[in-house]
């Protein structure tokens, strides 16, 4: 027996060639949108872990130049600043630099005062902080690399040496840090600023980004400009902004990048709409007859502009379907290669609901014009045209 | 036997060029149930016109037409549909099955305006098939049909809703005369076995000798004579 949905198949696959092709094409732009909506979304990603009373303190010049050490304890008298910790980028890789993973030379326990939302076994936190050479591993990064507690890593740095002239940084894995949001990224390490600092060959009592805690977000604009005014006449200057706004601005760095790939998931689209968009008003200009004998037989005009509409919707949703399926079985095996630049990279249900969304609007404004003409269409003319 | 359709002094005139032509004016009829009518006339004397506006899809210029004595010509459209999918049954020339369909789906299409079950849809649709002899061909597409199956499909179609008017238009003009003849036999079955009222426009007076009634349409006018 057939109902609607067997009336919309039989339409949408009269011409098998042309509904392949169509879901093809679907597919194609539904792949894009999937691979680089999910590389958004992890570019984004950093932004919705910020904390509205937590600063980030960095050098006016570039948040890639150092600040002075003596820093640290300037920022942490101004009125309002309840907790103070530092960072330095360390370039890390593991074995081969392609390996390059995201870590930071930090000081352990004003890290974690400031970073509270990083959760550790008490047995492991106080075994990291305890040791100059632990390393805090994110359980990302412990996964993939399948390293355990007491485990040795020699890491590498892209630009720090030791002073003795190693390059290795034998460090031990002392623990294993979680978020309470288990999509959130957790693929960064953390190893002792001291050790980093007393080991380093060059540049030190040097600190990259401090962040801070304010006693209440209400106060940040207060704080931001009693740093920063602070340390005007110095020869380091600073910006300090929200973490927010801090990220944002990370961002915004890639702000070139971002507006590519949205233009040509844009274009993609786009294209997509035209291409089934003509391709469904010639299959009905086919059908015309076809048309005028469902009218003839009772079918009404609403209900023919609907099945005309789902024929799109199948289309480019069979075509989107496969498109959102190939793009996160190529995110599962990108994800590892990628980790270091984008880590968490994978489908999200972000990308998934706006792709469903996608395939409903664009299946419905390519139906659209079909559909209403379709509707229109007047019996006495269909079946005139069709002999 | 009592009227099913009247037609009183129905006009149809269209526009071409900026100047009015009429097809006929003030034409009445009255059609019994059960009555099996053949109508003739040349080209352009406004048969399938007639058959349209019997039908429901197109409409008089002036005039009324009643259907068991419910004016039919002046429903809104989406009525005018549930009309046809409730009244009458349609068979056309080149036979209109939908090429994507096997013959059993075809004939099931007027019976997805109903709200018979599945179950009771496939036995309505088994039972219209038989009556047509094409049980046999029931999963077959239409291109693996010959002309005359294919209008037994159309026939089945029409019928598988159980209208009261069955409306064919010129439904062997695309037959040799042996298939033709079995077309027509099958449209005399229905109308005397099932009672079925039958409108046929042909413009072959071998198939209007299978009706009851002919009428010849000319110059907007009706003659009659009495057939069968």
């Amino acid at each position: 027996m057939i109902d609607d949905l067997g009336l919309i198949f039989a339409g949408a696959f009269r011409k098998p060639l042309r509904a392949i092709l169509l879901i093809i094409t679907a597919m194609i732009a539904f792949l894009l949108f999937g691979m680089l909506g999910a590389f958004l979304s992890t570019l984004n990603a950093g932004i919705n872990l910020t904390a509205a009373n937590r600063l980030v303190v960095a050098n006016k010049i570039n948040f890639t130049s150092d600040l002075p050490y003596s820093y640290i304890a300037r920022v942490r008298s101004v009125a309002g600043v309840t907790a103070v910790t530092w960072a330095n980028w360390f370039g890390a890789y593991f074995q081969e630099p392609r390996n390059q993973i995201v870590t930071f030379a930090v000081d352990p326990e004003s890290y974690l005062e400031v970073f509270s939302e990083l959760q550790i076994p008490a047995d492991q936190r106080a075994a990291f902080v305890g040791d100059r050479t632990g390393l805090l591993v994110g359980e990302a990064t412990a996964t993939r690399l399948g390293w355990k507690i007491g485990d040795t890593v020699p890491l590498q740095s892209n630009f720090l040496q030791r002073s003795d002239g190693e390059k290795i940084w034998p460090l031990t894995v002392r623990a294993i840090y979680t978020l309470a949001d288990p999509k959130a990224d957790t693929s960064a390490l953390y190893l002792h600023y001291d050790y980093l600092n007393e080991a380093n060959s060059f540049g030190k009592d040097k600190i990259g980004l401090m962040y801070l805690l304010t006693a209440d977000p209400a106060q940040n604009e207060q704080i931001v400009r009693a740093i920063d005014d602070g340390f005007s006449t110095d020869r380091d200057q600073t910006a300090t902004t929200t973490e927010r706004a801090f990220a944002q601005g990370f961002l915004a760095q890639l702000g070139n990048l971002t507006q590519l790939l949205t233009s040509v998931m844009a274009a993609a689209f786009a294209s997509l709409a035209l291409i089934v968009g003509n391709t469904m008003v010639m299959a009905l200009r086919e059908r015309t007859k076809e048309i005028g004998v469902m009218k003839t037989l009772g079918f009404g005009a609403g209900r023919v502009m609907r099945l005309v509409i789902g024929e799109a919707v199948l289309l480019v949703g069979l075509g989107g379907a496969l498109g959102l399926a190939l793009a996160s079985v190529a995110l599962v095996g990108l994800a590892s290669q990628a980790a270091a630049f984008f880590p968490g990279l994978g489908m999200s249900n972000d990308v998934l609901l706006i792709g469903a969304g996608l395939i409903l609007g664009l299946g419905a404004l390519t139906g659209a014009i079909p559909g209403v003409n379709a509707y229109r269409m007047r019996i006495v003319e269909a079946m005139g045209k069709g002999n | 036997m009592g009227v099913l359709v009247d037609l009183n002094g129905v006009s149809k005139s269209f526009k071409r060029g900026g100047q009015a032509i009429s097809i006929f004016d003030g034409l009445s009829m009255q059609i019994e149930d059960g009555d099996f009518i053949a109508i003739m006339g040349p080209s352009g004397s406004g048969k399938s016109t007639l058959l349209n506006m019997l039908g429901g899809i197109d409409r008089p210029s002036a005039g009324a037409i009643t259907f068991r004595d419910e004016r039919v010509d002046n429903k809104s459209e989406g009525a005018m549909a549930k009309f046809r999918a409730r009244n009458i049954g349609f068979i056309f020339q080149f036979y209109n099955l939908m090429p994507t369909l096997s013959a059993a789906r075809n004939v099931e299409l007027p019976l997805l305006l109903t709200k018979l079950s599945g179950g009771e849809r496939k036995k309505r649709v088994k039972t219209a098939l038989e009556l047509v002899q094409l049980s046999d061909r029931a999963h077959h597409k239409p291109r693996a049909l010959s002309g005359g199956q294919q209008q037994r499909v159309a026939i089945a179609r029409a019928i598988v809703s159980d209208p009261a008017m069955l409306l064919a238009d010129e439904p062997t003009g695309d037959l040799d005369r042996k298939t033709a003849d079995e077309i027509l036999g099958l449209m005399q079955t229905l109308n005397r076995s099932l009672g079925k009222t039958i409108v046929m426009v042909t413009h072959d007076p071998a198939a209007a000798r299978f009706a009851k009634r002919e009428l010849h349409l000319d110059k907007g006018r009706f003659e009659e004579r009495l057939s069968g």
